[in-house]
């Protein structure tokens, strides 16, 4: 079977969520000699791509954006040992929590998940985080992003709190907010960086402030 | 005048009221009637059921009972659960009791009495039901199944467990109804008359309307029915957004539904009423701006929007989810305020004046 064959099969095996297929065929691609980095770009890449698109069309929910994201993670893993050092580096670092007050996690678990799948490192500080945490870590790690959640009317005031005390901290990341009840204009009036109703738009917010961080930080 | 008991049956059977009946939704800002801390009020019956009776003398609307939080099941069965003192508690995440899939097999029916908090909580329904029980129509919510396994293995893990294990997840279900079933039967014994039941699951945040049903839609047919045939009322709870309101309906049974999403396929609320029309809708403020963004006088304004848009019949004004517990008090009162204007009955002008100073 060619890379290529074996890549569109990879495709089908994760959009039916059958993890076996998944890794036997991730293995079988580097038994074959196709170079790790290709494993990861042009198989299992386009097949989680495709999953996110689903997701956003409705075709897919949370159980199966849940389970492809797990099955991709356990593939990546295959992959890992054979990539070189520089190969293996993260796309970026997100530091991400849930406010205190607050002890709502999926929505934040999901986020970091695919943010994961799309190659970030995401360090999770959990739920009920107090504000300085996030700062704290942030200039500990030198994250690029400040990723925060609140899902009650009386927690998400304090994202507003987290944005201010990050900008009086001189934090150098871009902090973005989300939660059920959170939304564009909240994000506008609290002074974030940006603002996402779903797990795949955070994807494409932290692909886009990350490179605005960077570019930031050695201007 | 009615009676807030018999404005809210003739809310739920679409029949004519002197007034649109209000339901605040407080599941945690009564407790500021009485100046409770969320702790004392989700472990003491009585308490609960005193600063619900204080809520409902302060804002006079027409939703009063005793209502703890959503892991009283859940605990009874040896869910370990965080509690804090001024917020509602939750099951330790560190300590979820169904730690694989075939531990949904051993859920095994237990007496619901011997569990310290649920006693309470038929403790404090008798309460209201002896001291007000001729006004007002007690409530209590309950939720649906997949919510009381999810708070037993973790929502992120059972959610997975639904697509690898759908077998071992629906027995899990069904031991949860039994005891769901048996939740509501002894509430009910105790005095309450309309059940809210959160379908948590039932909306496309969380799963499809296939998946739900091919689950649970079993378990909902029985758990209703139980709750009707012991003459409560219904009242179906989604907050999230794509309610599945048809697959809702279909399992049968119910009075009400509370919302403040639109299901897909429907525009506006109005349509919805035009299509749904033989089931009570309550509604359809969306929490936070209600709460916490509005002042008095947009309350009132938009609330008689409402109820010339969706009422008089067949609907309940209020939240689609609970009230802010950190939201403004006179905002809840401005809803009530708004159904009396509107039915042209005189709103107490020192209250009136009151709350207009008070406004944010």
């Amino acid at each position: 079977m060619s890379s290529t064959e074996i890549y569109g099969r990879l495709k089908d095996a994760l959009l039916e969520l059958d993890e076996a297929t998944v890794l036997d065929l991730t293995r079988k691609a580097l038994d074959g000699g196709a170079p790790p980095l290709e494993v990861i770009e042009a198989g299992l890449t386009p097949a989680i791509t495709e999953v996110g698109a689903r997701f956003e069309r409705g075709d897919f929910f949370l159980p199966e954006l849940l389970v492809s994201a797990d099955i991709f993670t356990k593939a990546i893993d295959v992959v890992k040992p054979h990539l070189t050092r520089e190969e293996g580096t993260a796309r970026g670092l997100v530091v991400i929590g849930t406010v205190k007050g607050d002890i709502h996690e999926i929505g934040k678990n999901v986020v970091k998940l695919m943010l994961e799948v799309a190659g970030y490192e995401v360090i999770d500080l959990g739920i009920d985080v107090p504000l300085q945490a996030f700062v704290d870590k942030q200039r500990e790690t030198g994250a690029d992003i400040i990723a925060a959640s609140a899902l009650l009317s009386s927690t998400m005031p304090l994202l507003k709190d987290l944005v201010g005390l990050a900008r009086r901290s001189g934090v150098s990341a871009a902090i973005i907010v989300g939660g059920a009840p959170v939304r564009e204009k909240h994000a506008v009036e609290y002074g974030a960086d940006g603002y996402s109703p779903d797990a795949v738009g955070a994807v494409r917010l932290v692909e886009e402030l990350v490179s605005k961080v960077r570019a930031d930080r050695t201007a | 005048m009615m009676t807030s008991k018999e404005r809210m049956e003739a809310a739920f059977q679409c029949k004519e009221v002197d007034r649109v009946p209000v339901f605040c939704e407080q599941g945690g800002i009564n407790r500021r009637a009485l100046g409770i801390t969320y702790q004392e009020m989700v472990t003491n019956g009585e308490l609960c059921a005193l600063t619900d009776l204080a809520w409902h003398d302060l804002i006079g609307d027409d939703g009063v009972g005793v209502y703890f939080d959503t892991c009283v099941l859940a605990e009874a069965w040896g869910q370990p659960l965080i509690y804090l003192k001024e917020e509602p508690p939750f099951p330790d995440p560190a300590q979820y009791v169904l730690k694989s899939p075939d531990d949904y097999h051993k859920l095994e029916p237990f007496d619901l009495m011997e569990a310290p908090r649920f006693r309470e909580q038929v403790k404090g329904t008798e309460m209201i039901a002896e001291l007000a029980g001729d006004e007002i129509l007690p409530r209590t919510l309950s939720i649906e199944p997949f919510v009381t396994l999810g708070e037993m293995r973790g929502m992120q893990q059972l959610l997975m467990d639904c697509v690898r294990h759908p077998d071992d997840v629906r027995a899990g279900l069904e031991a949860v109804t039994d005891m769901e079933i048996e939740f509501c039967r002894k509430l009910i014994d105790a005095g309450v008359r309309w059940i809210m039941l959160c379908h948590d699951y039932g909306n496309a945040s969380l799963m499809s309307e296939k998946m739900w049903m091919d689950l649970e839609g079993d378990c909902l047919k029985r758990l209703h029915r139980a709750i009707r045939e012991k003459g409560c009322y219904l009242l179906i709870h989604d907050c999230d957004p794509n309610p599945y309101v048809d697959a809702s309906i279909n399992a049968g049974d119910l009075d009400a539904f509370c919302l403040w999403s639109l299901p897909k396929g429907t525009s506006d609320w109005r349509e919805f009423k035009a299509k749904y029309g033989h089931v009570c809708l309550n509604g359809v403020w969306e929490p936070t701006p209600l709460g916490t963004q509005r002042t008095y006088d947009q309350v009132v304004a938009e609330s008689k929007q409402m109820i010339d848009d969706l009422g008089p019949t067949g609907f309940i004004l209020g939240p689609g989810c609970e009230f802010p517990q950190n939201g403004s008090i006179i905002n809840a009162a401005a809803m009530v305020d708004a159904s009396k204007e509107a039915a042209g009955m005189k709103v107490e002008p020192r209250r009136l004046s009151s709350m207009r100073g008070l406004s944010r």
